[in-house]
């Protein structure tokens, strides 16, 4: 068993994968796609549904990417990640709508913020155009579960003191009364920042 | 230097055609079933906001042609139809609220008002699409808040406030969402305004 | 036609209580990565508002254009592309003509195509139904709004760093977030003086 753990630490895949969930994780160590989960952790059952949302679609466009990766001018490479990102996130949206239209409009506000996401951009511009199609979509699965752990962990902070429940079933009394604040904006960058913080002391990764 | 701004713009001009052809492409496949589903659930939510039990209604559309009169006020009010919908047994009203009429804070909010035969006094709320913030403003489609509105008067106007100011009565008061007073007042307006627009229409009917 | 005290209510709306960075909370990554000193700030906040405001002004006709044409379903992906050209566009021009100021912050422009309020604030105007002139007034104020966001933020993190002493954990990243908590607090003070859709 030590042996095959040890093996395991050579395989690109598997150093691929960690990187994108701890040294590299999107939100603590590049500060990226923090726009929408400050505004999306503050239940835990956005967070799920914005992480599964965030890993899909920066799989699919990063598995893409890496696909035709030598194809892309230099010049317009931004341009190409926007219009594959958009027009998957789209057109996923409205396959959605026709087929499934209540979860289609529970996920209705999150298709916009998934898009602008600087995550989905961010890996397509660092890893998918270098890298073939098998590492960029492990690195893209990575990147979103690292994205999904934080929003998950910021969430259950968050939903628990501004509302005394998680996945809405009541944990803390009835006489708890609500700490609002942490469910709007400046309690979600309260929470983020204690949380950069936490991580960073435990990875010692810090910024001078 | 030129090679290369050619190749350029022949890959923008690819992918351009190419994601505006797919997106075009599933927007005809899903449009229909889209509509559809957007009839099923116009029809569905009138109903239910005129309390009746849809659990053993088998077909929904011949159902909803039996209790509910469908007037046309305006053929065209911003590309779209005013209807008044109203039911044929107790003459409650139905209005439709929409981007027409006002917006939320990110998104359009689509809905029915549905007064009593007064006119004035609200008998449901039922909101059917939102982009607002979820967990926050999008607690404005919760039953806790819908049902809030049930029973409160329109006529002068609707308050959704986080105090009750001193000069509005209680029966034009709602309270606003915790942590959500942006779509908070944004979704007051559209009511009033959408209340204000269609009043002069119900008057006549 | 559209009167001057309505296009002056969307310009202090947009500017103050509903401040794109501190009340929307949007545009965070540059937000945060660029305010770490003034003089960057202030060159990222110049040009977030020229970016922010041309762009508005271009997305408005054609979107009057695709309304017209009946293919609403392609306004995020125009808008983007519209974007991506102008600041594509805007940097080569700036390096050409204007190579004083190009060096002064054309290095931010490339930063601005991923900025999330160059199309937040299209995506707004789509949904307040503005016309043309609110567009740009609005454009303007929220660019403003968000460059005295970062400006503000920037001093802050400046003065912190010397006369604070931070514990290593929070330094940079972390403590930008609880300061922009406290801005947020802050302007939540603002709230009511203006309306974003002021009624006509």
């Amino acid at each position: 068993m030590k042996k095959f753990l040890v093996r395991l630490n050579y395989k690109k895949w598997f150093n691929v994968l960690r990187d994108g969930i701890a040294r590299n994780n999107p939100i603590v160590v590049t500060v990226l796609g923090i726009c929408s989960s400050l505004a999306v952790a503050n239940m835990v059952e956005n967070a799920i549904a914005m992480g599964i949302g965030v890993t899909l679609v920066t799989m699919l466009s990063s598995a893409f990417i890496a696909l035709i990766r030598n194809l892309i001018p230099s010049q317009v490479r931004m341009v190409t990640y926007m219009v594959v990102i958009s027009t998957f996130t789209i057109v996923f949206e409205m396959f959605l709508k026709a087929l499934t239209p209540e979860i289609a409009e529970r996920l209705g506000a999150y298709v916009g913020l998934i898009i602008t996401n600087c995550i989905v951009m961010g890996r397509a511009e660092a890893f998918a155009v270098k890298n073939p199609v098998r590492y960029s979509t492990i690195d893209a699965f990575a990147s979103g579960m690292g994205y999904t752990f934080v929003l998950i962990v910021m969430s259950v902070i968050r939903e628990l003191l501004s509302n005394g429940s998680i996945l809405n079933i009541q944990l803390l009394g009835a006489d708890w009364i609500n700490w609002t604040i942490f469910a709007i904006a400046p309690g979600g960058f309260f929470v983020i920042s204690l949380f950069i913080w936490g991580l960073r002391v435990w990875l010692k990764y810090y910024e001078e | 230097m030129n090679k290369v701004y050619q190749k350029m713009i022949v890959f923008v001009l690819i992918m351009g055609t190419t994601a505006g052809g797919l997106l075009v492409g599933a927007d005809l496949l899903t449009k229909n079933q889209i509509q559809q589903n957007q009839v099923t659930l116009r029809q569905r939510t009138i109903l239910q906001s005129h309390d009746y039990d849809l659990s053993s209604v088998s077909d929904l559309a011949s159902y909803y042609d039996e209790k509910i009169e469908v007037n046309q006020s305006f053929a065209e009010y911003k590309d779209e139809a005013i209807l008044i919908y109203r039911d044929r047994e107790s003459q409650d009203v139905t209005i439709a609220f929409d981007k027409r009429f006002g917006a939320g804070v990110w998104g359009p909010i689509v809905g029915y008002l549905t007064l009593e035969s007064d006119l004035v006094t609200i008998k449901s709320v039922a909101i059917i699409s939102q982009k607002e913030t979820p967990g926050l403003g999008a607690k404005v489609t919760t039953a806790v808040f819908l049902n809030s509105l049930v029973g409160k008067v329109m006529e002068p106007r609707l308050v959704i406030d986080k105090v009750q100011p001193d000069n509005i009565d209680d029966l034009n008061y709602v309270t606003s969402i915790v942590g959500a007073t942006r779509t908070s007042v944004a979704f007051q307006n559209l009511l009033n305004s959408t209340y204000a627009f269609h009043l002069p229409l119900l008057e006549v009917l | 036609m559209v009167s001057i005290t309505v296009l002056i209510e969307i310009f202090i709306a947009s500017l103050l209580p509903f401040n794109i960075a501190l009340a929307s909370i949007l545009g965070m990554c540059p937000l945060i990565a660029i305010s770490t000193n003034v003089t960057n700030a202030k060159g990222m906040g110049l040009a977030v508002v020229l970016v922010t405001t041309l762009t508005a002004a271009i997305n408005w006709p054609i979107y009057e254009f695709l309304k017209w044409s009946g293919t609403d379903t392609l306004d995020l992906l125009v808008f983007m592309i519209t974007i991506a050209a102008s600041v594509q566009f805007l940097e080569l021009a700036m390096q050409k003509f204007l190579p004083a100021l190009y060096n002064a912050f054309g290095i931010y422009l490339p930063l601005i195509t991923v900025n999330c309020i160059v199309l937040a604030v299209s995506l707004f105007f789509v949904n307040y139904d503005y016309g043309f002139l609110e567009t740009v007034v609005f454009a303007l104020g929220s660019s403003l709004g968000w460059a005295f966001a970062i400006v503000l933020l920037s001093g802050i993190r400046e003065k912190l760093s010397v006369i604070a002493d931070l514990p290593r954990g929070l330094k940079g990243k972390a403590i930008a977030f609880v300061l922009l908590g406290i801005l947020a607090l802050a302007f939540i003070g603002f709230a009511g003086i203006a309306r974003v859709d002021p009624i006509q």
